[in-house]
């Protein structure tokens, strides 16, 4: 599969003044996200995930490192196919919903052309999409928490892009409004087949959505691949569920060899299996990968 | 040009929007009533000076407006973070810059018809007939605005709302005082006063070139050939202004 961004040798530093001596928060990042893929990106406060993020948009000019987008430099074509929700959003409170989101299409597109009769269908699709048609004519500092970081996705998926990237999108909602924005993501990434660049301390939620994952710790990299792998890395525990004589038994094991050899133990008494689940969740693998890199 | 025309759309209607604006055309209708009150003073120049004050009343209004929000327009897009977002999309940090100016551009030319309007109804009130030079007068403050407004821009782009405040103010002040300043010294014998005044008027603009209320109290004419000047003086300095505040906003990080 092509990567739809590739970040290699990723390094920025700051200075509190111009007379301090810099600080580096990002040193010798490199990763790829793969086409398709929903990713989230993990670390602690202050690994450097923001900056990452901004640095890859052109927000903060980084010192040095390589960024490519679709194999390209960021340009204003590239940043067409490109949607981005900052953490904790700030939009223009003094525009409607439908207004905000006609706003951001006429940003997006270079050529006046498209009717109104397009553009409202494209906004009414997107308003219905995050669950926000009745509050298209609502001024934006009428929405509530959830309504605004809905309204927040639905500006960085408008343009239809190919990659869209997520700052804390799902920070500061309840439990409800979380599941809300996880389906929306779930929906646009197998109806669109976009690719989904996730930062978030709500490693549930990544593990839920994101089949790879991204880790920095202290502005350095420290894993990349898949969300099952990490998570098998560090004291796998599997349970699988299979029917036997009309009812569910489960079998746990602590290996990935041990797991195969017990399915293919079942799939040879003929044993219909239900699930393969893994018990260890992956903010337990976090939280012991994070303290033994400390 | 449509990511320009976007961003100044939304920023017209921001400020429409905004309730400051409507206190400072309250102002602006306070001073034009004052006006009113002070040209009764005397009975001679009742019209002269209701022209004078208005005139004055308008001008202190919108280079108010410009200061005081021009001053925010940046700022307030980098402190609330809406920045962010709209970096992301396919618009170059200079069609930012002009869209805003454009925008704020296109609120003040509103404000500045509506208050005309009601200026003219008060001197047609007072007998007053029309001139073409109340026109030119107004086509004189706008270019002082656009040319304060780019000001204005540049500096927000690299300090704070309230030291844009203050450069500006400096600036408008050096600006109309430079030439009664260079006859002062014109008088005198002081070498280091006058190179300071040739200085001044090399480097800054001169707001006085596109100055022209007292024309319009005298009801005098103002010659086509100073207002051509005045509009390509005024645009520039606009030009070079706008080209700095880009080039510096190019520069900037949005940590």
């Amino acid at each position: 599969m092509a990567n739809v961004l590739e970040v290699k040798n990723l390094t920025k530093s700051f200075k509190r003044n111009p007379w301090s001596k810099p600080k580096e928060v990002l040193h010798n990042i490199s990763f790829s996200l793969s086409q398709g893929v929903m990713t989230g990106f993990l670390g602690i406060n202050g690994s450097g995930k923001t900056t990452t993020i901004k640095c890859v948009l052109d927000l903060i000019t980084p010192d040095s490192g390589d960024i490519k987008f679709f194999g390209e430099e960021l340009s204003r074509n590239v940043k067409k196919r490109i949607g981005f929700l900052p953490e904790k959003p700030q939009l223009y409170d003094h525009l409607t919903g439908g207004e905000f989101l006609d706003f951001a299409l006429k940003l997006s597109r270079n050529d006046i052309s498209t009717s109104n009769a397009e553009s409202e269908k494209k906004i009414d699709e997107i308003l219905e999409l995050v669950d926000l048609k009745n509050a298209k004519e609502s001024r934006l500092r009428e929405y509530s928490k959830g309504m605004y970081q809905r309204m927040g996705l639905a500006q960085a998926i408008i343009r239809n892009p190919q990659l869209v990237i997520l700052d804390e999108p799902m920070s500061d909602l309840d439990p409800a409004g979380r599941s809300l924005v996880k389906d929306i993501l779930k929906r646009i990434q197998s109806e669109k087949k976009v690719s989904i660049f996730i930062s978030s301390h709500l490693l549930q939620d990544i593990e839920d959505l994101c089949p790879e994952i991204v880790i920095l710790n202290q502005g350095e990299m420290k894993y990349t691949g898949q969300t099952l792998s990490f998570i098998n890395k560090l004291n796998p525990k599997f349970e699988i569920t299979f029917e036997s004589q009309n009812s569910f038994k489960t079998v746990s094991v602590d290996s990935e060899e041990k797991l195969q050899s017990e399915i293919d133990k079942l799939r040879n008494q003929k044993l219909n299996i239900i699930t393969i689940q893994n018990q260890k969740s992956l903010e337990e693998a976090f939280k012991s990968f994070i303290g033994k890199s400390f | 040009m449509n990511q320009i025309l976007t961003i100044a759309q939304n920023t017209y209607k921001e400020l429409i929007r905004d309730k400051a604006l409507y206190i400072l055309i309250f102002f602006a209708m306070g001073l034009l009533a004052l006006s009113i009150l002070l040209s009764q003073l005397s009975i001679h120049e009742n019209l002269r000076l209701t022209i004078d004050f208005g005139f004055s009343g308008i001008f202190l209004a919108i280079v108010a407006m410009t200061l005081f929000v021009g001053s925010t327009l940046v700022f307030r897009e980098i402190d609330k973070k809406t920045i962010l977002f709209l970096m992301s999309y396919p618009l170059s940090r200079s069609q930012f810059i002009m869209g805003k100016f454009i925008g704020f551009s296109m609120m003040l030319c509103t404000l500045m018809v509506g208050l005309g309007i009601a200026l003219a109804a008060l001197l047609f009130a007072i007998q007053w007939e029309p001139t073409v030079s109340f026109l030119i007068a107004f086509y004189g403050i706008f270019l002082e605005i656009l040319l304060l407004l780019s000001m204005t821009l540049l500096f927000g782009v690299i300090i704070r709302p309230i030291l844009v405040v203050g450069a500006v103010v400096g600036l408008f002040l050096i600006g109309h005082g430079m030439n009664g300043f260079a006859e002062i010294v014109a008088r005198g014998q002081n070498e280091f006063l006058k190179t300071l005044s040739q200085i001044l008027k090399w480097s800054l603009p001169n707001l006085e070139n596109m100055n022209w209320m007292n024309q319009v109290v005298y009801a005098e004419i103002i010659p086509g050939r100073t207002m051509l000047f005045a509009s390509v003086y005024t645009l520039g300095w606009v030009i070079f202004f706008l080209s700095l505040a880009i080039v510096l906003f190019r520069r900037r990080d949005f940590v």
